[in-house]
């Protein structure tokens, strides 16, 4: 017992093995400070006014290039021959990448969809059926926040072939409100009443001007469009404000907004009649 | 009552004060170390500026409901300042008579802009703003193209040339004015324009608001105008003493699609 504690202190408790340990801490701790500075040069530098995801996606692959070459030094102070490592790493990511093809496919996908700039973090999105803010943009998924508030992963190789709608693009939207007034109808009161609804509401733009539209003959009157220009932040005011106002107009002039209906006549008073 | 608006004011305590702002009713109480503070918005403008002294009770109590309150713990401190200020977005003025101006020549025109008003606490030698509320609500528009173009306010109003320049139609508008140049060979026929009021001081001579000119050149149809904002307040004031900053510092020559040409940018 006493042999091999004495042979393991022979071994870890010289100076050699102590100035070696020393020497990994000095790579360790002078490695993590170089790859902070470079983190924070290139952030403050190069990428101030860049997006979000370029910003994140800058900062990981600093961080894990960084510490990559860290664990390399390591384990070359620790005696590992290198030549021998890369070689076995290539073989082992051959394997990785054969049997993690899917995740590959995702982080290819994850740069397409920031080179292609359809959204950034913060945007709201619709992609496929499903509606969300865009939590962040990694490097395998996107998350979403939906407006319930649950967080949704979506694979990006997924959302790569999948159609995006990007709702909060552009600063301004248009709000579109379809409307069954009766086939009779006076059409100048209907369409100066509506129009008068966006000219005075405040949230609504006066230009690019409202949009008046007699879109169709429905089954049961005709079918207006109203299209109202808005700040894309004031999305649930306008909605609110403009549905109220749309029928406070629409008493106002005596027309009723129409709903699908049957009309029934009186039968013949004998079935004698029919025959 | 008093009439000058544009300086501190002291609060007393438990006593109410209300002062009148074009469509803004401001009401103000205090309370020990809190302020009370309340905006109300009037269906119409009142053509003076209104400032009831000090009564014992709230006097409006039939639309008390509707006001918005804040409270402010600000200290013993007891006069608060109330300030003028240029509306926080461009404004796109619509003269309501379309004028044409000739290749080469040079036009000076002058509208009035009706101001915000901002309310300021100097708090542990700090000047702080507490609120700010537009004296009339203009309606917002989009002017340019949807990539490019800047969320703005609509001011319809009367351009009028230097001969006919009048008496602001009250005392919370600022006069601003605008020397146009065509240096296109086109006829500009001027119907908006684009004003970045944000870029403009504001300054007092007598009781009447001023902000500084705004020279634009003209060089031709959804050609980039050269817009620059002169650096002290018209050049025709004796004495004027600048109010309120811009709220954010102009560069040197602004260039800026300032006229339009886009009627409908409504896509179906």
């Amino acid at each position: 017992m006493e042999f091999i504690s004495e042979t393991l202190l022979s071994k870890y408790l010289n100076a050699d093995f102590l100035a070696r340990i020393i020497h990994i801490l000095l790579i360790v701790l002078v490695g993590l400070f170089i790859v902070r500075i470079i983190d924070i040069v290139v952030r403050r530098a190069f990428i101030r006014n860049a997006s979000e995801q370029v910003r994140s996606v800058f900062h990981k692959g600093i961080n894990y290039v960084g510490w990559s070459l860290i664990a390399l030094a390591v384990l070359s102070e620790l005696g590992l021959r290198l030549s021998a490592l890369l070689g076995a790493a290539g073989v082992v990511g051959i394997a990785v990448g054969i049997a993690s093809q899917k995740s590959l496919g995702n982080i290819i996908s994850g740069f397409f969809l920031v080179s292609d700039k359809t959204f950034e973090v913060g945007d709201v999105v619709k992609i496929g059926t499903t509606s969300g803010l865009v939590h962040s943009l990694d490097l395998l998924s996107v998350k979403l926040r939906t407006f319930d508030n649950t967080l949704i992963r979506i694979p990006n190789d997924e959302i790569i072939s999948k159609e995006i709608t990007n709702i909060t693009r552009f600063p301004i939207r248009r709000m579109d409100f379809k409307i069954n007034v009766p086939f009779q109808s006076d059409y100048e009161k209907v369409k100066e009443g509506l129009l008068g609804v966006a000219r005075k509401n405040p949230l609504c733009l006066d230009e690019p001007e409202p949009l008046f539209l007699l879109s169709n003959f429905g089954p049961s009157g005709l079918e207006v469009l109203l299209g109202v220009w808005f700040e894309k932040s004031n999305f649930i005011q306008v909605k609110n404000s403009v549905i109220k106002e749309i029928r406070d107009a629409l008493n106002a002039i005596g027309v009723e907004l129409s709903y699908p209906h049957v009309v029934l006549s009186n039968l013949p008073q004998s079935l004698g009649d029919i025959q | 009552m008093e009439t000058n608006i544009w300086s501190k004011k002291a609060l007393a305590e438990e006593s109410w004060r209300r002062w009148v702002v074009g469509e803004l009713g401001l009401f103000f109480d205090k309370k020990g170390a809190e302020w009370i503070i309340g905006s109300y918005r009037y269906p119409r403008a009142q053509e003076r500026l209104r400032i009831h002294q000090k009564c014992s009770s709230f006097s409006e109590e039939d639309i008390y409901e509707e006001i918005e309150w804040h409270r402010y713990m600000i200290g013993q401190e007891a006069e608060i300042e109330i300030v003028p200020a240029l509306p926080d977005r461009p404004l796109v003025v619509r003269p309501n008579v379309r004028r044409r101006i000739l290749p080469g020549r040079e036009a000076q025109v002058h509208f009035y802009v009706p101001v915000w008003i901002q309310l300021f606490s100097h708090s542990v030698n700090r000047r702080v703003m507490l609120e700010e509320h537009p004296s009339l609500r203009l309606s917002s528009t989009w002017f340019g193209d949807m990539q490019t173009g800047e969320l703005c306010y609509t001011l319809e109003t009367v351009l009028s040339q230097e001969f006919e320049r009048s008496s602001p139609p009250a005392p919370y508008y600022a006069e601003c004015v605008l020397n146009i140049n065509n240096i296109s060979s086109s006829l500009l026929d001027f119907y908006r324009i684009a004003v970045h009021v944000e870029y403009l001081n504001l300054y007092l001579d007598g009781d009447g608001l001023h902000t500084n000119e705004v020279n634009v050149n003209f060089s031709g149809i959804d050609q980039i105008s050269q817009v620059k904002y002169s650096t002290r307040g018209p050049r025709w004031l004796k004495n004027p003493v600048k109010i309120a900053s811009a709220r954010e510092v102009p560069s040197k020559n602004i260039l800026k699609r300032s006229f339009s040409y886009i009627k409908h940018l409504t896509e179906m």
